[in-house]
């Protein structure tokens, strides 16, 4: 009950994110890349999603991603992706993750270049809420934003309990990569 | 991540072995619970940590915590800030975004009112008594006592999210937030904000921490270490260290001091950067722990950290041990020496080792591999950097300290006197002292030669030397075993052992103080100093704890005393003495095995190499803390901070105390006293409930210390009360009862002199009244005197007889009456007849009266007939009085005789003339009665009648008259007036009338009878007179015994029929007889009543006598109602019987009284 209001608040957030910048400089994308990656002693799984959803509304500097769980694709084998389908990320209750934060720097949105920001905010994975400072690259070119962002996930602070038995399979730390394209929004 | 090890491995470089290394205590179980997250951090005023958990607030002394608020539901939460006030009060702010006071036991909430907030708070601060509180995303609040402010980004705030305050005490603030720091200032009117950021050179817009020092900021950054910002230039300054910072975020730092900086980052550990040496402590190596929460300096300099799992300590430690676990082979070290490079070199059982740092800080233990077949017994530094070791058999080995080359010096190859060498002492760069047990001291040059030997011969006190040392002046003492201390100057030697009379001869060990005194250990006299002059001995009485002491060492004004207990220090100018309390077990220090290097002591002991540093001493001087925990007043608990006056009764007082030494809180003592009750400390290990029973009243004070482990005693906790003297122990009760006593002495006397004048006016009034009643009694007496004169004038002269006798009868007076009557005097008298009454007296029952006098009590009168000698009788009437005195004893007797013989001659004719008057009553009455009907003449007409018949004198008044003629029976009862010879003689006329009446003239009515009579009587006795006085009642009735009739009349005397218990009365004329002339002159009628006889009718007629007879208990009357029914009660009954009862019923109404009347009854019946 309480993940789905969270799934609703995600939404709504978005919605209203989008709403409001509809009249503004709003930046979109649909199809940002995520990626994770789980070096663990005895395995290393990489797996991504080109569903991610992003948008920045620039004179407020926030921004919010998302992905669905469940679009993530590239296991080893089909049944690890359905352990961690089914049984690690519980994708039946927690259907997304989703970061929304602000730009801690000022920067000129209207310049061509690349800088370097930290986007502060809560990322909600598996159901559990955790307060994130990540660092990100954002390129600026001809009206495209682009935004490129990697974070540590400890899978202690979202509650993700992996069995005994394959903890040297998958790494305690999981390591997040996004990378995403947003265009303003017409 | 290369460049992280690359830091850290240039941070190790910096940073050196022999610096205080931190040590850690966890405590993951404080509240109880294990791993129970700690949040905030916060220090009171009595030194109790309060810790912000996760669920709810505890209080820490160092060993136990206590849930603060554990009745509080509403503070079961994350409690995410603490902070208290100068006022003591306690701020709780929760992750909830809710802020809480504390103070004097109650919890308040802040009410934020208009601009309510959810988010977390994050930092409390207090300045210029506005408290301001940083919220997690709502910006800040200011409160004072007035109003509740809210200031955010949109009013000057540089962003809402606030991690932090830092305050300069006076009317500053800085905010640390995600969007650099606010400085607001003019916080009391109208604030002004300045906001230091990107744009004035701070490396990291998020600001995680801000400490003020030195008027700096050190501002701890998200992700670019951290800098200062220098508050006189406004300008950020970069620290070199950060300059290539890769460790995360610092959540907080702190510099003590401006050469010392200590942050903690988020997960990459403490780092300590301290004069340009570093310290790092990993938290996974130090606190389990990969993250903390915040970092708190506590009052003592210790860190604490909230971590996720707890509560940590990390704490400088004074001392370090090199031993077996850093690499050290043998723990027992013997000897020990520092050279140029201060690398250290020791020397044990199995030879020499050296000791340096590596790269990386640790120390490394290299052996000298060639000479470990030696024991080394001692080592010294030679002026050229050389080591010199001394061995047990094998002479001195000396190694240079960069080559490790050695060379032997010996007895076999160099002359020595013997190769048992206990010190090597270097006085100048030359010159040096090879002390040897057995062979004395040798005197030697660096190089090696021998210039000479020492010994017994040549005037040292033993050859087997421990120690030896020169002072400034080059004398030289020497320490010997059997030998004691000697001096030796100009190679002249002197015992100051025999010259001050020590009782030991063994000296293990000397060292001079900066003022050029010795120290020395000896075997029996504990520690002496000697400055030349005189001997000081310190032992256990002065403070240490072991008074053999293996190493002695000095170092500025200290004298280092290492010993089994540890370390004690001697204050070279008043030789006071203090110890370290640092170690937890004993120390096991060898012999003379000691040098001072730089700040630190190296100590050789059986548990490796000590390095004890005294330069932290100067930190160390923070105080622990003590106070007042609680007050008991009679046992009872007593509000410490209410007014400590307590009455003569509350005079048991128990007081609790305490004191808190986060850093070790073990090694806390304590010493307390009561000032007014005790002179000296009482020390104790503990904090306890001291009992004060009994004080007698006066001010006190209680004065409690602290002392940590580093000898520094804390301020003192006092409390101060006072006893109230009982009110009768107070000058002004005195006062005021001498004034009372003196006034009330006063008023006594003053009440005491009024009543001696009213007793002086009594007593006078009584003396006078005392001598009215003398004067009186004197003229009572004189009065009797005189009437007794009078009275024996009296008795003298009188011609009554007067006899006075005692009690007994026996004669005392007699008076000239007597002796005249009598012809005797009293002698003659006592002489001739008797000395008593009852001899002299000539009546017989004179015992008699005079028992009855005195048993009455009262007079008895009596008469006799004495008969004088020549013949003469002579009535004498006596009267014997008995005199009784106030208690009732009989004391005399008095008779007075009366010569009554004339009265007895006239007493004797009226007697006889009497008798002759009553002889011719007597006769008279026979008379009357001679006239009286005889009783069977009545009883023969009237069988069944009865005639009650009772006179009052001899003669009556009343009588019966009786006659029957012509079948009738004709019956009178006549009253005549008067009684006795009077009424006598008008009976007899009455008589003689009647008998004239009836039986003469035949005239038989009953009211012609009495017409008649009427005018008889008046006839005889008033022939001449208008008025008469006498006459007579009369009754009479006519019974017609053929008609059976009775025909009545009466003058005055009434007839009573009964029948059947009632009675009928047949009221008479109102006519006596023979009253009046007037009833003869108008021709009076009587009235004669005809009554016909019924059966059972019986007849009564009387006198007047029976019914007015006096008597009863009353003396009343018998009245005529008693009369009737006296005659009803027994009229059934026959008329002698009736009779009887008449009679009966007379002499029981009258008893004694006299009879008053003549007594006439007459019944009958038909």
């Amino acid at each position: 009950m309480k993940n789905t209001k969270m799934m609703r608040k995600t939404i709504l957030v978005l919605a209203v994110i989008f709403t409001k910048l509809s009249i503004g400089q709003i930046y979109i994308c649909k199809d940002g890349n995520t990626k994770f990656t789980s070096e663990a002693p005895l395995e290393l799984i990489k797996a991504q999603s080109n569903k991610t959803n992003g948008v920045i509304d620039v004179p407020n500097k926030t921004v919010a991603f998302s992905v669905a769980i469940e679009s993530f694709d590239g296991f080893n084998s089909g049944l690890q992706k359905e352990h961690f389908r089914e049984n690690y990320m519980e994708t039946t209750k927690y259907k997304t993750a989703v970061f929304k934060g602000k730009i801690i720097e000022d920067i000129d949105f209207s310049k061509n270049g690349t800088y370097t920001v930290r986007a502060k905010g809560t990322f909600n994975i598996h159901g559990t809420e955790k307060e994130k400072i990540v660092k990100t690259k954002i390129t600026i070119r001809d009206k495209e934003i682009t935004v490129e962002t990697s974070f540590e996930v400890p899978l202690d602070d979202h509650n993700i309990n992996i069995p005994k038995v394959v903890n040297q399979k998958i790494a305690s730390i999981i390591m997040v990569e996004v990378k995403a394209t947003l265009k303003p929004k017409v | 991540m290369i460049k992280r090890y690359f830091i850290l491995t240039t941070l190790i470089i910096c940073s050196s072995l022999l610096y205080a290394q931190l040590q850690v205590r966890n405590y993951f179980s404080i509240t109880g619970k294990k791993d129970v997250a700690i949040y905030s951090i916060a220090q009171d005023a009595n030194s109790y940590l309060w810790l912000g958990t996760k669920d709810g607030v505890y209080k820490y002394d160092g060993k136990t915590s206590v849930d603060v608020f554990k009745d509080y539901p509403q503070l079961k939460q994350e409690i995410s800030a603490l902070f208290i006030d100068h006022h003591k009060t306690v701020w709780i702010g929760t992750k909830s975004g809710k802020v809480f006071f504390y103070k004097n036991n109650k919890l308040d909430s802040l009410n934020f009112a208009k601009i309510p907030n959810e988010e977390k708070i994050t930092a409390i601060c207090e300045v210029n008594s506005i408290v301001f509180i940083g919220t997690y995303g709502n910006g800040l609040y200011a409160i004072n006592d007035i109003e509740l402010k809210h200031y955010d980004a949109e009013h000057g705030l540089s962003d809402n999210v606030i991690y932090t305050i830092e305050t300069d005490g006076k009317d500053k603030i800085w905010c640390g937030t995600d969007a650099g720091i606010t400085q607001i200032k003019n916080l009391n009117a109208r604030p002004y904000f300045t906001i230091i950021s990107n744009k004035q050179g701070l490396p990291d817009n998020i600001t995680r921490d801000i400490c003020l020092n030195d008027n700096r900021l050190l501002i701890s950054m998200q992700d670019s270490g951290a800098c200062y910002y220098n508050l006189n230039t406004n300008s950020i300054e970069r620290i070199p260290f950060f300059a290539n910072w890769n460790l995360g975020t610092i959540i907080n730092g702190v510099e003590e001091t401006p050469k010392k900086i200590t942050v903690a980052t988020e997960k990459n550990g403490i780092i300590v950067i301290d004069n340009g040496k570093i310290g790092i402590y990993k938290y996974e190596e130090t606190i389990q722990n990969s993250t903390i929460n915040q970092l708190f300096v506590d009052n003592a300099g210790q860190v604490w950290v909230a971590s996720k799992k707890g509560l940590n300590q990390l704490y400088a430690r004074r001392y370090d041990f090199i031993n077996n676990a850093t690499g050290v082979a043998d723990d027992k070290i013997l000897a020990l020496a520092t050279d140029n490079d201060h690398s250290i070199w020791i020397g044990t059982a199995m030879g020499i080792s050296k000791v340096m740092e590596n790269d990386e800080g640790k120390s490394v233990v290299s052996k000298i591999q060639e000479l470990t077949k030696y024991t080394i017994s001692c080592a010294s530094k030679a002026p050229n950097g050389d080591i010199w070791f001394g061995t047990y058999g094998s002479g001195i080995i000396i190694i240079n300290s960069e080559t490790n080359k050695t060379v032997l010096i010996n007895s076999k190859a160099n002359g020595l006197s013997n190769d048992n060498v206990s010190h090597i002492y270097f006085s100048d760069k030359n010159t040096v002292y090879i002390s040897t047990l057995g062979g004395g001291l040798i005197k030697a040059h660096t190089d090696g030669s021998i210039e000479k030997t020492y010994t017994e011969t040549e005037g040292l006190g033993s050859n087997y030397v421990y120690a030896s040392l020169t002072d400034n002046n080059g004398k030289l003492y020497i320490a010997m075993d059997g030998g004691g201390l000697q001096v030796m100057e100009n190679a002249t030697f002197t015992s100051i052992t025999q010259k001050f009379n020590l009782n030991s001869n063994t000296v293990f060990s000397i060292c001079k103080d900066k003022n050029n005194a010795i120290w020395a250990t000896t075997a029996s006299d504990g520690v002496i100093k000697y400055d030349g002059k005189a001997i000081t001995k310190l032992n256990m009485s002065n403070g240490l704890r072991d008074e053999q002491p293996q190493q002695l060492i000095s170092s500025g004004n200290i004298v280092y005393a290492i010993n089994s207990k540890g370390i004690d220090k001697i204050n070279c100018t008043d030789n006071t003495v203090s110890y370290y309390d640092l170690f937890d077990g004993d120390l096991e220090p060898n012999l003379n095995a000691v040098f001072f290097n730089q700040d630190k002591i190296y100590s050789g002991t059986n548990n490796g190499i000590l390095i004890f540093r005294t330069s932290l001493e100067s930190k160390d001087t923070v105080k622990p803390s003590v106070f007042i925990r609680s007050i008991q007043v009679n046992y009872k608990p007593f509000n410490k901070d209410s007014v400590s006056e307590f009455k003569y009764n509350q005079n048991n007082i128990s007081i609790e105390f305490a004191g808190i030494w986060l850093k070790n809180p073990d090694k806390l003592t304590y010493r307390h006293k009561l000032i007014g009750h005790e002179e000296k400390w009482v020390y104790t290990n503990e904090s306890k409930l001291i009992n004060y029973n009994n004080l007698s009243s006066g001010n006190y004070t209680f004065v409690v210390q602290s002392k940590n482990e580093e000898d520094v005693w804390s301020n003192e906790g006092m409390y101060a009360f006072t006893i109230l003297r009982p009110l009768w122990q107070r000058w002004w009760f005195w006062g005021l009862v001498i004034g009372i006593g003196g006034l009330s002495i006063y008023a006594f006397l003053r009440y005491r002199l009024k009543a001696l004048q009213k007793e002086n006016l009594l007593l006078e009034q009584r003396v006078n009244e005392r001598t009215f009643e003398i004067e009186k009694q004197s003229k009572i007496i004189e009065d009797k005197n005189a009437a007794l004169e009078q009275l024996s004038l009296v008795a003298s002269r009188t011609d009554n007889v007067v006899l006075i006798m005692d009690a007994e009868g026996r004669l005392e007076y007699v008076n000239e009456s007597f002796v005249r009557l009598n012809r005797i005097t009293l002698d003659e008298l006592k002489r001739n007849v008797g000395e008593t009454i009852f001899e002299i007296s000539n009546n017989p029952e004179i015992k008699t009266i005079v028992a009855e006098a005195v048993y009455h009590k009262k007079s008895v009168n009596y008469e006799a007939l004495n008969r004088l000698d020549d013949g003469t009788e002579i009535w004498e009437s006596s009267t014997l009085t008995p005199i009784f005195d106030e208690e009732g004893t009989l004391k005399k007797i008095i008779i007075i005789d009366t010569n009554v013989t004339e009265r007895k001659k006239d007493e004797q004719i009226i007697r006889q003339k009497n008798k002759d008057i009553t002889d011719s009553i007597s006769y008279a009455r026979k008379i009357q009665h001679a006239i009286l009907p005889q009783d069977d003449l009545i009883k023969t007409h009237l069988p069944h009648s009865f005639v009650l018949y009772m006179t009052k004198d001899i003669v009556s008044g009343d009588f019966y008259w009786f006659t029957h003629i012509n079948g009738s029976s004709i019956i009178a009862a006549v009253d005549c007036t008067g009684h006795g010879v009077p009424g006598a003689f008008m009976s007899l006329i009455g008589y003689n009338i009647l008998n004239k009446i009836v039986n003469e003239q035949k005239i038989t009515d009953p009211k012609d009878i009495l017409f008649e009579l009427n005018n008889g009587i008046l006839e005889a006795l008033y022939k001449n007179e208008s008025e008469s006085k006498d006459g007579m009642d009369i009754a009479i009735c006519k019974i017609n015994h053929k008609e059976n009739t009775v025909d009545y009349a009466g003058a005055m005397r009434p007839l009573w029929i009964i029948n059947n218990q009632e009675l009928r009365e047949i009221k008479a004329d109102k006519i006596p007889i023979g009253t009046t002339a007037e009833s003869r002159d108008s021709g009076i009628q009587f009235t004669t009543h005809t009554i016909h006889a019924s059966k059972g009718d019986s007849f009564y007629i009387f006198t007047d006598g029976y019914a007015d007879q006096f008597g009863g208990e009353k003396n009343k009357k018998y009245s005529t109602a008693k009369f009737k029914e006296l005659l009803i009660k027994h009229s059934n009954q026959p008329f002698h019987t009736q009779e009887q009862h008449c009679k009966q019923e007379h002499h029981q109404w009258k008893h004694n009284f006299e009879q008053v009347d003549d007594i006439l009854v007459i019944g009958f019946t038909l």
